[in-house]
């Protein structure tokens, strides 16, 4: 439920953010890159370890790959916490 | 390996069962239980065949077998504590009500957020935007049933918190309809 990988993934903000954008509906790689100023690149890197984590689901649609959230309740409190953690220090 | 814990949980059902049987010739204590188990197996087995279910299948895999799992847990921990209180063993049977429902809530309400359909039609669009919110509801109120176990009047604490819960469900999904 909670493993190495998962907390990996949340601990960063920009994987943190990523998955509050995918809260408002399932984006593209580059509707995500847009809220980034960072490469698209850089943005896939940081969708493979949500991937990997399975806190993302991908799936080719056509020529575009979807992105859709796929946390669980308790990981959500994680990625809540971890953010309130971040600011603290 | 996820067959192979449901069917070890079910052995070791079915095993005690038989102990029982031949000690007290009570079948329906004996094997009430395990016969459940099997009917939740038993529709383990048959959902991936399922052709309607087939494009979500690979994708909730592991959320189903999850829930399940932890079903045929709570029915064992329900078919050993049974058949201590029928042997002879001294103790609040009910208190374990609000055990089942508060983990059965929770691993469900957990879960129940991944499950989350494509925006195709009325009946989908109803599911991701009423009943997966509810999903966090189920959660807390799982957690707060968990917690009953510990204070006196457990059994009447516990149905004002399903109560509440159920209203709460209502309220959340008229929204979810309302915004639809």
């Amino acid at each position: 439920m909670l493993n190495n990988n998962v907390y990996k993934a949340l601990s960063d903000e920009n994987r943190r953010k990523i998955l509050d954008i995918l809260l408002d509906g399932d984006r593209t790689a580059g509707e995500i890159a847009e809220h980034f100023a960072m490469s698209k690149a850089g943005i896939s890197q940081h969708l493979t370890v949500l991937k990997n984590a399975k806190l993302v689901y991908a799936e080719k649609r056509g020529q575009y790959v979807i992105y859709s959230l796929n946390t669980t309740v308790f990981q959500d409190v994680l990625k809540w916490l971890l953010r309130f953690n971040k600011e603290e220090s | 390996m996820q067959f192979f814990f449901m069917w070890l949980l079910f052995i070791i059902a079915i095993l005690l069962g038989f102990f029982y049987y031949a000690a007290r010739a009570d079948f329906i204590t004996a094997f009430l239980h395990p016969l459940s188990m099997l009917l939740i197996i038993a529709n383990a087995i048959i959902l991936p065949r399922l052709q309607g279910l087939k494009p979500y299948y690979k994708r909730y895999k592991n959320g189903i077998f999850t829930i399940f799992i932890t079903l045929l847990l709570i029915i064992l921990v329900v078919h050993v504590a049974v058949i201590a209180y029928e042997s002879g063993y001294n103790f609040d049977l009910l208190i374990i009500v609000p055990l089942c429902v508060g983990t059965t809530l929770i691993v469900t309400g957990n879960t129940l957020q991944r499950f989350k359909l494509q925006d195709i039609s009325t009946i989908n669009r109803i599911w991701n935007q009423c009943i997966r919110p509810c999903s966090r509801i189920l959660v807390i109120f799982g957690a707060v049933m968990i917690l009953t176990i510990f204070f006196p009047e457990t059994m009447t604490i516990f149905f004002i918190i399903l109560g509440t819960m159920i209203i709460s469900l209502m309220i959340s999904f008229s929204k979810g309809v309302k915004a639809l």
